[in-house]
């Protein structure tokens, strides 16, 4: 899992929380409910770990159940890369 | 918690936290809270008798739901959901609306392929359509509508999207109490839960907790109504009220303020979801302080937001990447997100009022509010994401502050356009604009100084958090809370305010219309949707419904093409808002009377508009006839008669044109007119119509009123009304003076009568009728506290429409009758009689 949040939160610290504490983005921070994603991050976000991960996601697994912390992230990108 | 009493319990898929021991403490705290609420509620008559009713039923169901297992409590809340249904629309309404949802819940619920559902839905959806368009024959209760609509129009979308793309089957009862939410019976204007969410959130939080942010939001929520009260009683104006250029700045600038109505109402009914486990989140963020259009469009109703994300902005989104970029990509898909709503809010208008709403204010609002939000969206993309982080920085900041003053003030600007009759009426109230003085505007920029001050801190880091606030802990905050709403509702507090506080504090109990909606029932968007529950949960006849027409929209009415524009037709009887309504062979709605005076008879002839007419009530329930019963009753030494020429709508130039052409004929004793504020309205009505119909105006001192107001045909009727406005004195003055002068010729007394309807407090408008009319050598009778220490609520017809039931007429032809004994004079009783000196 690790491989994945790894790049994800570093890409989300770029990002969306520029300046912000690192150690804040912990892998159960909500993302989506907590308003650190909005609408546009989001599908921002959905391209990249499209072109990081090389999975193709589809518009109703854009939602804070599959994207709303770094963990989650994790688990769908996983699940898409096995389907791959 | 078991697997099998997860399942059962309908929590399978969310994240239930074990439930600890109930603290029987904390419930009692919890119970304390919300008594409290229930009380506001009570006290200061929020949202309608339906919704009183209801609290108590929340706060009983709230309490035995608390201490139930587990397992048990969804089935309870569904139970409780179906026991408010009837309790709120009665007994034959609720059936009916339980009837048609579950059939609609059925089918969600079928053991079908989703795509017989989408297709089952569809039919049903289109058979339904086809009722409320009434091409095909409607047997639902007018007031199931709005309900049925507002559980079903959205939410069965969220739901068919939710269940195509389910992993595992949904509970059947998480279907039903998703469908059945409690409060929807008494909020037509409803948000749209989103499905996933109400599965996913059930008790995913400790439940006390969630309990605790339930009674906090319906607190805010009754905060959010009672200032809605204030700006709407106190602050804004209507349209039809801007006069001046100072008008049109606080128009434009506090219209969007009513708002609060809806963002009141939210936080109540997600708050009561959340009394029985629904963790829902918030409904609306602070959205006055939104600091660009898209930050406000993810604040002010953030489940529409979530909606059209769900089903239109990702799906389109998707669809655009494959042929344009993603910067194209997202703004096509804003712009379609933009449309969809517009179209959306038609659909709601359709569901909850039956008829289209195709205008083209409401097309410039949304084109323009689409064009606003696209714009933003780019502009936030070439930011990058960083740069609109929710939180943004710390501190204040000139150009925060300055960012939302011109997000706030375009918005109203647009909303005072979208709430406006039509774009004409909305044009000739910026003719005004003309007229605007330094002084007009210096106040309003003293405020949108305060205004930069108070927006530049960043909000969302909570810059003045107060440390002893914070110590009390949310429940006593809550309670606090209540407990002042409770308190500033209180008429000693109102009778204390004092000075300019006075009218704010009393607007805090005003449950009613103010005096521009009560003249046409109703103004933008969200108020006339809201219009369409206004009559749920009360008595006998309160409800307002296709049905409840005027009286020019039947049988017993005919227009006239002279100045008095119209009558009612002799010898029809009618049912008419369900009462009998009878019309004598001579046209008043009375019994039969001679043209001659029967010998030693004492004759009054009554005139007005509907309060004498008996508007609601029937034949012999009107003032009039029971004064007249009253007065042969009572045993005085005379025989009397009371002839009513009263007809619904007559402006105070009618009423006298009617004593002229109709009364006189009767050799009255006595001719009686009422007066009340309502007739300022009447007189520009009645005006309007006899210029948009072309009529000559046969008073030359009426036509040079008209004349000077530039009142022409083809004005809409809101840009005639704001002309007229301020004139309505001088044409009570050429009205109650031709009146007095004619019966002065001719013997005869004439009295005004000065009264009100129920719920509704005399204004400057009747005080000035009045003394106009003791100037011109009227009696007056002053019965505008003919209702006061009275249960206002329970004398009306219904709760919009204020005109009194029959208890409401005996008790004013009581204390009519009592006045006129005070007064032998006018009952012909007396040595000052003129029948003494004179008999007639």
């Amino acid at each position: 899992m690790d491989e994945i949040i790894g790049p994800v939160r570093q890409y989300i610290l770029d990002t969306v929380l520029r300046g912000e504490d690192p150690s804040a983005l912990r892998s159960d921070t909500p993302l989506i409910s907590g308003g650190i994603l909005d609408s546009l991050a989001t599908l921002e976000l959905v391209s990249f770990l499209e072109q990081r991960f090389g999975i193709q996601l589809e518009a109703h697994e854009v939602d804070a159940e599959r994207l709303d912390t770094l963990s989650a992230i994790a688990a769908l990108v996983q699940g898409k890369s096995a389907r791959v | 918690m078991t697997d099998a009493s997860i399942a059962a319990a309908g929590i399978a898929g969310s994240r239930a936290r074990a439930e600890p021991a109930v603290s029987a403490v904390r419930l009692a705290g919890l119970a304390i809270q919300l008594a409290l609420a229930v009380g506001v509620i009570w006290f200061l008559q929020v949202e309608g008798a339906g919704f009183r009713r209801l609290s108590l039923l929340i706060l009983a169901g709230f309490i035995v739901h608390a201490v139930l297992p587990v397992a048990w409590r969804l089935a309870a809340f569904v139970t409780l959901s179906l026991v408010a249904i009837p309790l709120v629309l009665g007994v034959a309404d609720g059936a009916w609306l339980v009837g048609a949802a579950s059939v609609l819940a059925g089918i969600c619920l079928a053991p079908v392929p989703i795509r017989w559902r989408v297709g089952l839905l569809a039919a049903a959806g289109a058979l339904l359509a086809l009722m409320r368009a009434g091409v095909l024959l409607d047997p639902l209760p007018p007031i199931v509508w709005p309900i049925l609509g507002a559980m079903f129009a959205f939410r069965v979308l969220v739901f068919l999207y939710d269940a195509s793309h389910a992993t595992q089957p949904v509970a059947p009862l998480k279907v039903l109490a998703y469908f059945f939410l409690l409060p929807n019976v008494c909020f037509p204007l409803f948000p749209v839960v989103d499905f996933k969410t109400f599965d996913r959130s059930y008790y995913d939080d400790d439940a006390f907790a969630i309990y605790q942010r339930g009674l906090s939001w319906i607190a805010r929520g009754l905060l959010h109504l009672v200032l809605y009260r204030v700006v709407y009683h106190e602050i804004t104006l209507d349209v039809t009220q801007v006069q001046t250029g100072g008008d049109l700045v606080r128009y434009v600038f506090t219209v969007f303020l009513l708002y609060l109505r809806v963002s009141g109402q939210f936080h109540l009914i997600i708050g009561v979801l959340l009394l029985f486990g629904f963790n829902l989140p918030e409904t609306n963020h602070r959205y006055y302080l939104s600091t660009s259009f898209t930050d406000l469009w993810r604040r002010v109703n953030i489940y529409w937001k979530d909606m059209m994300m769900k089903l239109v902005y990702y799906p389109s989104f998707f669809v655009f990447r494959r042929r344009w970029s993603q910067g194209r990509s997202l703004t096509l898909s804003i712009a379609t997100v933009m449309a969809v709503t517009w179209a959306l809010h038609s659909y709601q208008w359709f569901w909850l009022r039956g008829d289209l709403l195709l205008s083209a204010s409401d097309a410039l609002f949304w084109a323009t509010l689409g064009v606003l939000v696209v714009w933003s969206s780019g502009r936030e993309r070439q930011k990058g994401q960083a740069g609109r982080a929710p939180a943004g920085a710390r501190g204040w900041q000139l150009r925060r502050g300055l960012g939302t003053l011109g997000v706030y003030s375009t918005i109203s600007f647009l909303w005072s356009m979208w709430s406006a009759e039509s774009i004409g009426a909305w044009l000739g109230a910026m003719g005004t604009l003309r007229q605007v003085e330094v002084t007009d505007v210096l106040p309003w920029l003293a405020l949108a100084v305060a205004f930069v001050g108070i927006t530049g801190w960043n909000w969302e880091t909570a810059p003045f958090r107060v440390a002893f606030l914070d110590r009390l802990g949310p429940g006593l905050r809550t309670g606090a809370l209540l407990t002042l709403l409770l308190l500033v509702g209180h008429p000693a507090v109102a009778l204390r305010a004092g000075g300019v506080l006075t009218p704010y504090v009393v607007a805090v109990s005003k449950s009613g219309l103010n005096r521009a909606d009560l003249n046409r029932q109703g103004r933008g968007y969200y108020e006339r949707l809201n219009e369409t529950g206004a009559g749920i949960g009360g008595a006998t006849a309160r409800r307002r419904d296709p049905t409840w027409t005027e009286i020019n929209h039947t049988a017993a009415y005919r227009t006239r093409d002279d100045f008095l524009l119209g009558e009612l037709v002799p010898n029809t009887s009618i049912t008419y808002k369900r009462r009998q309504f009878t019309v004598n062979s001579r046209g008043l709605r009375d019994r039969e009377y001679s043209l001659e005076k029967p010998a030693g008879t004492w004759r009054i002839a009554m005139v007005g508009p509907s309060d004498v007419m008996g508007y609601g009530v029937a034949d012999d329930e009107s003032f009039e006839a029971v004064l007249e019963r009253r007065l042969a009753r009572d045993g005085l030494s005379r025989r009397y008669e009371v002839l009513n020429f009263g007809v619904e709508g007559f402006s105070l130039l009618q009423s006298v044109l009617m004593a002229e052409q109709r009364a006189l004929a009767y050799a009255p004793d006595v001719i009686m007119i009422t007066v009340h504020d309502l007739d300022a309205r009447l007189l520009d009505r009645h005006l309007r119509l006899a210029v948009e119909q072309g009529i000559t105006i046969p008073w030359p001192e009426v036509a040079e009123i008209v004349a000077r107001a530039g009142l022409q045909p083809g004005q809409s009727s809101d840009d005639m009304q704001r002309r007229l406005l301020g004139r309505e004195q001088a044409l009570s003055r050429i009205a109650l003076g031709r009146l007095g002068r004619l019966a002065r010729e001719r013997g005869i007394l004439v009295v005004a009568v000065g009264t009100r309807l129920p719920l509704e407090q005399p204004g400057e408008d009747v005080a000035g009728f009045m003394r106009v009319a003791e100037e011109e050598g009227l009696v007056v009778l002053d019965l505008l506290h003919v209702y006061d220490g009275l249960d206002e609520s329970a004398l009306t017809v219904t709760r919009l429409d204020h005109h009194p039931t029959a208890e409401g007429h005996r008790i004013l032809a009581e204390r009519l009758l009592a006045e006129l004994k005070a007064r032998p004079a006018l009952l012909g009783l007396g040595p000052d009689s003129p029948a003494a000196s004179a008999p007639r």
